[in-house]
């Protein structure tokens, strides 16, 4: 009996079942996880990373903003935090290499985990590195696949350590507070937010300037605290210049990114000044050209409400609204001319005019392509700003009330 | 030989996937990047006509594959020949696609894995599914192909945030020639490959509709990719013409309301099943053919031997990306050219003017 099923085997090695039961318990082992097993504990997540030029000036100097997660748990009832010590939430590593690859590969050797970049939120380049070129440093960004393209990237005239280093205000990781910084620039639409994927858009069209927000440092009592008030010009890839936050403001309204903000505005008929919240704002760029000039043409539409006055003159009657409206487009205009001029200045395309005549009629961009920095600084702007005051807010009257004389 | 049958909706489907196969990932013809989904509109419609003209091929000959058509037409010594040239191409075309497989994980997610370790289960399922013959290939391919096409359309719900029509324009700026020769190399890969049916044809039980079936599916599959093309210009923008894998960068750039994010692995679940079946269908092309050449009884015997030698063929002929880039870019066009178009029309060709010779000698 035994020997005519073993012979019955010997003849089929693999019946049905055993063939199939063979195939699972094969692909079990495999199919069960990834090879480079990598769990939490064995990893260093990276939520910042500061690139400068190295000591010499050669080569990349790398800073890492690693989370210590144990640190950042939220602290029990007994105020004793999550886990152990006092210790900082984070950890600041430094590593150097002749690229930026190996930099961060150096950074192993001083760090027991593995580096792992998928979590990186910011990317902060320094303005030394800026000025001699920003797309080396962001080729190992976009070519490996753990860092992410949709991040922001951000210039500083600091160290970026020192950056990392400061306060992180209500948040416990710098590099978080910084994202969430960007992410808020709505709320004023001083603040240009570039991603990686941004800057290498603009740098694909040739002729176009990119623009990056510079964060510094601001002490505040003795505090170091961060600030983002300005915007780099980057122009072919290396810091040109800078633009303050009322030319940024102009930037953005070309390019339809305001997205809030407000609007201070001398009062009218009277001593004092009114401020305007910025409920919505949209703009149309219409760039034509031909070989003697380009026109470009810029319409703004803006919805804003009065949010507070320093004036006595009751702002809310239509008439005193018809002339806020009138004002709020003047200093609009003045913000985008503010940018403009800075811009021809630099001879720097970064509304993206050119792109916008290729996008929409490229033969002619082909004629003006080689000489579009004679073009742009000649080029004919007609701002446009139509602006509606449609709201008062809670109250008609100015608080500060005089009743009329002799009442 | 392999008795199944497929219906002709089954191989709608089975085209689909095919086309499809590795073209989600890997797109031909980036040079042309913002234009590309418009070239490919041309393309479908020059693959089409390509295809229409094959399959004439199987109405004057109904029930045979490609093989036995070539014996009929050249002889038993050039039809052999010929038959021998194809096997060549399964070969290429599903060792391709399994490189493209192992090059797309190991610069992804599985970036430390052995190639090996990722290939040898791969290849024991669709030896596995091969060896069950067409009716299980098209049957397994049902539920895959209908989740892909799903994905899809999720896709375009999770793209209207992120998705900007002025990455489209200018819609066109290539020179016409060029825009002509972009659509040649599509209209043969991934449009052309569908030439491997004409092995699977006489597996379809109601012959009279698989003309129309073949059409459908390319013409499926064509508005397939052309929509992920578009999204992925839409969304990735210029930037998109430097990436290797455009469409997995499209994917990774999701983001609603920052917690859906991260969605990579929708473009590697297409490509791993619509891969799988292309890459499957290759393996039962070649084992087929091969059968059919050395006149054995059943392919069977064949599928684990040529399964192994796809694997090895996969490393050979494109040790790296690179050099697959450039072989679809330059060798492709013509390549495809002479499997999809020249030899089948040659086939036609030598069979309409014999047939036309038999009848004058006879009458």
């Amino acid at each position: 009996m035994g020997r005519t099923a073993d012979q019955g085997g010997r003849n089929r090695p693999f019946s049905k079942g055993g063939l199939r039961l063979l195939m699972i318990l094969l692909l079990i082992p495999l199919l069960g996880g990834c090879w480079d097993l990598r769990e939490l504990d064995s990893l260093a997540l990276v939520f910042g990373m500061g690139l400068d030029l190295g000591p010499q000036g050669d080569g990349y100097r790398l800073t890492f903003e690693i989370v210590r997660a144990r640190q950042i748990q939220t602290p029990g009832p007994d105020g004793s935090g999550g886990g152990g010590g006092q210790r900082n939430p984070y950890w600041l590593l430094q590593a150097t290499g002749p690229t930026v690859f190996e930099a961060v590969r150096n950074a192993t050797l001083q760090s027991s985990r593995r580096l792992f970049l998928s979590h990186t939120q910011v990317f902060i380049i320094g303005e030394e590195l800026a000025k001699s070129g920003i797309s080396p440093t962001i080729d190992f960004i976009v070519r490996v696949n753990e860092p992410r393209i949709v991040k922001w990237l951000l210039l500083t005239a600091d160290e970026p350590e020192q950056i990392f280093a400061a306060e992180p205000g209500l948040e416990q990781i710098t590099a978080l507070a910084i994202a969430d910084l960007i992410q808020n620039y709505g709320i004023t639409s001083k603040i240009k937010p570039v991603r990686v994927v941004d800057y290498l858009e603009t740098r694909m069209h040739k002729t176009s300037a990119n623009t990056l927000p510079i964060i510094r440092i601001k002490e505040t009592t003795g505090k170091k605290e961060l600030i983002i008030d300005r915007t780099g010009v980057i122009k072919g890839d290396k810091l040109v210049g800078y633009l303050d936050p009322k030319e940024t403001r102009g930037l953005l309204w070309v390019q339809d990114e305001v997205d809030g903000g407000v609007v201070t505005v001398d009062a009218p008929g009277g001593e004092g000044k009114a401020t305007m919240e910025l409920f919505n704002a949209d703009t149309k760029l219409t760039v034509e050209g031909n070989e003697h000039g380009i026109q470009v043409r810029i319409e703004v539409k803006v919805r804003s409400g009065l949010g507070a006055q320093t004036t006595s003159v009751d702002l809310s009657t239509t008439n005193q609204i018809e002339r806020l409206e009138k004002r709020q487009a003047e200093v609009i205009r003045e913000e985008i001319g503010a940018a403009l001029t800075k811009a021809r200045d630099l001879k720097a395309d970064i509304f993206g005019f050119g792109e916008y005549l290729y996008r929409h009629d490229h033969r002619r961009w082909k004629g003006l392509e080689s000489e579009w920095e004679r073009y742009f600084v000649g080029a004919e702007v007609d701002v446009l700003v139509e602006v509606m005051v449609e709201e008062v807010g809670l109250i008609t009257k100015p608080t500060i009330y005089r009743a009329p004389e002799g009442g | 030989m392999d008795q199944g049958k497929i219906s002709p909706w089954q191989l709608t489907l089975l085209v689909m996937s095919f086309t499809i196969g590795n073209w989600i990932v890997l797109p031909a013809g980036t040079e042309a990047w913002q234009n590309l989904w418009l070239i490919m509109i041309l393309a479908l419609g020059e693959g089409l006509v390509f295809a229409y003209l094959s399959l004439l091929l199987f109405r004057r000959f109904p029930g045979k594959t490609l093989f036995e058509i070539f014996a009929l037409v050249f002889g038993s010594v050039g039809g052999k020949f010929l038959s021998l040239l194809f096997l060549w191409f399964f070969l290429q075309t599903g060792a391709a696609a399994l490189m493209i497989f192992v090059t797309l994980l190991k610069t992804t997610i599985f970036t430390a894995t052995p190639d090996m370790a990722l290939l040898v289960p791969w290849m024991l399922i669709v030896i596995y599914g091969c060896r069950r013959g067409i009716e299980v290939i098209a049957r397994s391919n049902e539920p895959l192909i209908i989740a892909t096409i799903f994905l899809l359309f999720i896709s375009v719900l999770l793209v209207l945030n992120i998705f900007d029509p002025a990455n489209l324009l200018p819609l066109f700026n290539l020179p016409l020639s060029d825009a002509l020769w972009i659509s040649v190399g599509i209209a043969v890969f991934p449009f052309g490959q569908n030439v491997l049916f004409l092995m699977i044809l006489p597996r379809v039980n109601r012959r009279q509709k698989v003309t129309g079936a073949v059409l459908k599916g390319m013409i499926g599959a064509g508005g397939y990719l052309l929509l992920i093309q578009f999204l992925t210009v839409g969304v990735v923008g210029k930037v998109g013409e430097i990436y290797v894998f455009p469409s997995y960068e499209f994917y990774r750039m999701i983001d609603i309301a920052r917690v859906l994010t991260r969605l990579e692995l929708i473009p590697l679940l297409n490509f791993m099943t619509m891969g799988f079946i292309k890459i499957m269908l290759c393996l039962y092309a070649l084992a087929v053919g091969t059968a059919q050449v050395f006149n054995l009884r059943t392919y069977r015997p064949l599928v684990f031997p040529l399964g192994a030698l796809l694997l090895i063929a996969a490393f050979r002929f494109a040790p790296s990306i690179s050099q697959h880039l450039r072989f679809v870019e330059e060798v492709n066009p013509y390549f495809g050219l002479f499997y999809s178009v020249f030899l089948p029309l040659l086939t036609l060709g030598v069979a309409l003017v014999r047939g036309w010779l038999r009848r004058r000698v006879t009458s």
